[in-house]
């Protein structure tokens, strides 16, 4: 991301734990500031309706919901 | 404390705790070493909003979720499918992590697409294809791959199961359950604190296999290999779970929880035809076949600007109030209009009789009875209950009559229960003896006090 960015200082303990996580995550995140954005923007997001499914995968798992009696 | 949780989805407790009691000697062992009874599923009790609810601890009303699919924002038949994303309070997973808690969390539904936490992830049956991102961490999925033989072998779900033969359908519902256990087995030698899984071949064997032990079925059918199909299901799920047990550590809570239950269903109440016959649904034109509310939608059938309730679902019927400044074309004046048009239809749908005109037990539930919580407004105004549950409901337009025996749909042998099952068993006994009074959303509570908090 090339956005301007601003400094937040956190806990040092918060820090060293998520540390851990990311280094636990099997290369999913790459830094701790990688892992935060990602959690603060799953937060700041989830009033939103947002489309998790392509409009192919949703035309997909509705047909088998169809198939399954629940549509 | 470690916690252990088998969510079998759909489990009933007429027949896991009365007709097969016996014959499930890992649950019954469970259960007499610790605690057992029924425990209220949510309204409605479908898969989704039950185990968020149950995993929340809250009120579906707080998490506006009704159903596996919800109406967009703006329209009236639009529908997107629920994902993880939209559950946005935390469950139980969320919770532990914070507290340095390792999870496990598998199959459990409405976890795609995953997210991170203290441990691992895989989603259910939500999920789109076994290309999508469906396990926390991204890795992990090529592990599963691997135990299971090969991309191919990962089975998501048992699809299309009306269109097939019920011994085929037997067969692929037990390779489903032998997969899901061999995974389950594998995650439980990583490290975790807390682990819940849960398996869905029961649910999806009831629709199908019911009518083939249940002599008072109306569509009984004698046939000496599925007499026992459902049962020998059951039994499979019990075996795989004493397995698992033995993988345990010894002071090891164990859960074993459904989110609804089942029971025979006679017909389908054709719901929106009621509502169009009564004057509440107006139709621009009577659709000549069979016709989904979402089609007759878009081809403009319904004029919403004069139309005052619709209704929504498959096994329970959710009717909306076509209520001005709530809905893109409400015509019902909040207030002392909504009251009286809301309660005008609940009336209509609870003298609903059956097709030889004897006395249905329909349960009505309004909005305020059941929910509570921030996102009420998108809940469904009323929900209704056929015959308690033993009638289905079709959505569609276009029927003859408004009952369907079988439809668009494909046969149908069983519906909801409101009830599931709770086995507890406690190493310390703090949970003991019959339990009485849970509901789904005291499991959040109840592994939480079980972990230790």
């Amino acid at each position: 991301m090339s956005e301007e960015k601003v400094a937040i200082y956190i806990p040092k303990s918060l820090y060293e734990k998520i540390k851990k996580q990311v280094e636990e995550s099997g290369g999913e995140f790459k830094s701790v500031e990688d892992y935060i954005i990602f959690v603060l923007e799953e937060l700041v997001k989830e009033e939103e309706e947002e489309e998790v499914y392509s409009p192919e995968e949703e035309e997909e798992i509705k047909k088998r919901l169809r198939a399954l009696g629940y549509l | 404390m470690k916690v252990f949780v088998l969510g079998i989805d759909s489990a009933e407790p007429e027949l896991v705790f009365g007709k097969w009691y016996s014959e499930l000697p890992t649950i019954k062992s469970l259960a007499e070493d610790g605690a057992w009874g029924k425990i209220a599923s949510t309204v409605p009790p479908i898969t989704c909003p039950s185990w968020v609810s149950g995993l929340t601890g809250l009120n579906p009303g707080h998490l506006g979720l009704y159903d596996l699919r919800y109406r967009k924002r703006g329209s009236y038949t639009e529908f997107g499918i629920v994902s993880s994303r939209m559950v946005s309070k935390p469950r139980v997973w969320d919770v532990l992590s914070g507290r340095g808690k390792k999870c496990g969390v598998v199959f459990v539904p409405v976890t795609y697409p995953p997210v991170p936490l203290n441990g691992f992830m895989v989603s259910s049956f939500l999920t789109p294809t076994t290309k999508s991102p469906f396990t926390y961490p991204r890795s992990l999925k090529e592990e599963l791959f691997r135990i299971i033989g090969g991309e191919d072998r990962y089975i998501i779900d048992v699809y299309d199961y009306r269109r097939k033969d019920p011994r085929q359908l037997m067969e692929e519902l037990r390779a489903k359950t032998e997969h899901d256990f061999k995974i389950i087995r594998y995650l439980l030698k990583k490290p975790w604190d807390f682990f819940m899984a849960v398996v869905m071949s029961i649910d999806r064997a009831q629709h199908t296999l019911w009518k083939f032990f249940d002599r008072e079925h109306p569509r009984f059918v004698e046939d000496p290999e599925l007499k026992d199909g459902l049962l020998e299901l059951h039994k499979q799920i019990d075996e795989e779970l004493a397995k698992t047990l033995e993988l345990l550590p010894r002071d090891t809570a164990v859960i074993v929880v459904s989110d609804h239950g089942a029971k025979r269903m006679y017909f389908r109440i054709n719901v929106n035809e009621i509502l169009a016959e009564e004057g509440f649904l107006k139709l621009r034109e009577k659709p000549r076949r069979v016709t989904s509310l979402r089609e007759a939608d878009e081809k403009g059938l319904i004029d919403w600007d004069k139309t005052q309730a619709f209704a929504l679902g498959a096994y329970i019927a959710q009717v909306f109030i076509n209520v001005e400044g709530r809905e893109p074309r409400g015509c019902v004046k909040p207030g002392e209009e909504y009251e009286r048009v809301r309660e005008e239809v609940a009336d209509g749908l609870r003298k609903v009789r059956g097709p030889s005109g004897e006395a249905l037990n329909n349960v009505v539930y309004m909005k305020e009875d059941v929910y509570e919580g921030e996102k009420l407004d998108v809940m469904p105004d009323i929900t209704v209950y056929f015959d308690n549950l033993h009638y289905g409901v079709n959505e569609s337009l276009g029927h003859d009559s408004i009952y369907s025996l079988e439809t668009a749909k494909g046969p149908d042998d069983s519906n909801h229960g409101e009830y599931g099952i709770l086995v507890v068993y406690d190493p310390e006994g703090r949970v003991k003896g019959r339990l009485s009074g849970y509901r789904m959303e005291d499991l959040a509570r109840l592994i939480m006090m079980l972990q230790g908090d």
